[in-house]
């Protein structure tokens, strides 16, 4: 059965191959009115300064409470018996830990971010969600085929693993399936 | 040797203990004052009134900030030690009915940008030659993600959680130029930060600073490391 999947947060190149590719694999991109499987969110706040204070609220009101307002809006489109999967794709430099160069202080914003994915997850993966989070190092770069096989891929299907795979775990992965500390 | 020192949000809660155990070990404070109809700064300001400098700030607002700088300059050469304590809390509920979204920008504004802008403003009197040169932070473990277990509300952790970022851009900004860093989880305190003074809560402002204090102006033994510690002196993860 090919599911019904819902495109959201910055409509970036990256997002529009992401779209193409699931279109081209028989998925359905629907815009919100119908029954929905899969929702995936793009992170890909504005480029700003360390001074740029306006601009930072901006990508924050656009990123940060845009995906609470967004996921509020969808959530009653996942009936119980759909695959009720949430799906975030951020920068890999949105992980505090791996932070060694002053530049892109966006990241403050896409951190924010991981956040509210966390307290996301924390609520909704006992009412039987599931969450994949898919860093980039460059929304440039040409992963969208890696991303999308780990949005769809079901990690566990037994109760006894299920707790030391994706199912019940929030991780950063890359296309190499490395974990990114937060 | 006395330091001078900028504490924000030093009206009520950490930052007025904050700001009294600092005059107490005989330094200068620039205590940045966001509700003038608290009386405690004032009343402060009768015992200490060589020491103690009262200036008008909301650090949510770039041109209050400004304005708090050209106070401060007027009436010092430079400031050593900057602590970002002003902050606000708040919630926008649960996912499936998400209320007063604005409340989430101002709480963003006031604990991220906040500290970000005041850093970034008062830069030039931190910079004279014979300053201290630190920076101290006063996040929450509710910004910690790894060990987060919050399942609504969201805007108070997601806006501590920004700061930490900002704290490690900044670190990785300013360290070469001889900046150290604090960044301080108070604990769980009976604060004013709802608005009103919390029943519950593990320990006093008070008994917070006196941990922040010694955090604060200690020299530490690898400065080149940002770690988040608490009132206990243990570390927090990101």
């Amino acid at each position: 059965m090919k599911r019904n999947i819902i495109l959201a947060g910055k409509k970036n190149r990256y997002m529009k191959r992401v779209e193409t590719m699931l279109k081209k694999e028989g998925y359905n991109i629907i815009s919100g009115a119908e029954e929905t499987d899969i929702l995936i969110f793009c992170i890909d706040p504005d480029e700003c300064s360390k001074n740029d204070y306006s601009g930072l609220l901006h990508d924050y009101q656009l990123y940060g409470l845009g995906l609470l307002c967004t996921i509020n809006t969808y959530l009653p489109l996942f009936k119980e018996n759909s695959l009720k999967r949430l799906c975030f794709l951020t920068t890999l430099h949105s992980s505090i830990n791996h932070v060694s160069e002053a530049d892109h202080w966006e990241r403050i914003v896409a951190a924010s971010c991981n956040m509210a994915i966390r307290i996301l997850f924390n609520r909704l993966n006992r009412e039987g969600f599931t969450f994949r989070v898919f860093g980039v190092n460059d929304f440039a770069e040409d992963s969208a085929s890696y991303a999308i096989e780990y949005f769809l891929q079901d990690r566990s299907f037994e109760v006894e693993s299920d707790l030391h795979s994706d199912e019940r775990r929030l991780v950063i992965r890359d296309k190499y399936e490395h974990e990114y500390a937060w | 040797m006395n330091q001078t020192i900028f504490i924000t949000g030093a009206d009520r809660g950490l930052g007025l203990a904050l700001t009294k155990d600092f005059l107490d070990r005989g330094d200068n404070v620039f205590a940045g004052q966001f509700m003038e109809d608290w009386n405690e700064l004032a009343e402060l300001k009768l015992l200490y009134q060589e020491h103690l400098f009262l200036i008008p700030l909301d650090v949510s607002d770039p041109e209050s900030v400004k304005a708090a700088y050209h106070l401060v300059e007027e009436k010092t050469d430079k400031i050593d030690m900057l602590i970002n304590n002003a902050g606000i809390s708040g919630s926008i509920g649960d996912i499936t009915c998400l209320e007063n979204i604005e409340r989430g920008m101002q709480i963003f504004r006031t604990n991220c940008l906040g500290p970000l802008c005041m850093v970034n403003t008062f830069l030039p009197l931190m910079m004279k030659k014979n300053a201290t040169k630190r920076l101290c932070f006063i996040s929450s473990e509710a910004g910690s993600i790894s060990v987060c277990h919050r399942e609504d509300g969201f805007v108070y952790p997601m806006s501590k959680t920004g700061l930490n970022m900002a704290v490690k851009l900044l670190f990785a900004d300013l360290r070469e130029q001889g900046f150290t860093f604090r960044l301080y989880n108070p604990g769980w305190m009976r604060s004013y930060m709802s608005g009103k003074k919390s029943v519950v809560g593990k320990i006093e402002p008070e008994e917070s600073s006196k941990v922040a204090i010694d955090y604060f102006t200690k020299t530490l033994k690898h400065e080149d490391v940002l770690k988040m510690l608490d009132n206990n002196n243990m570390v927090w993860p990101f």
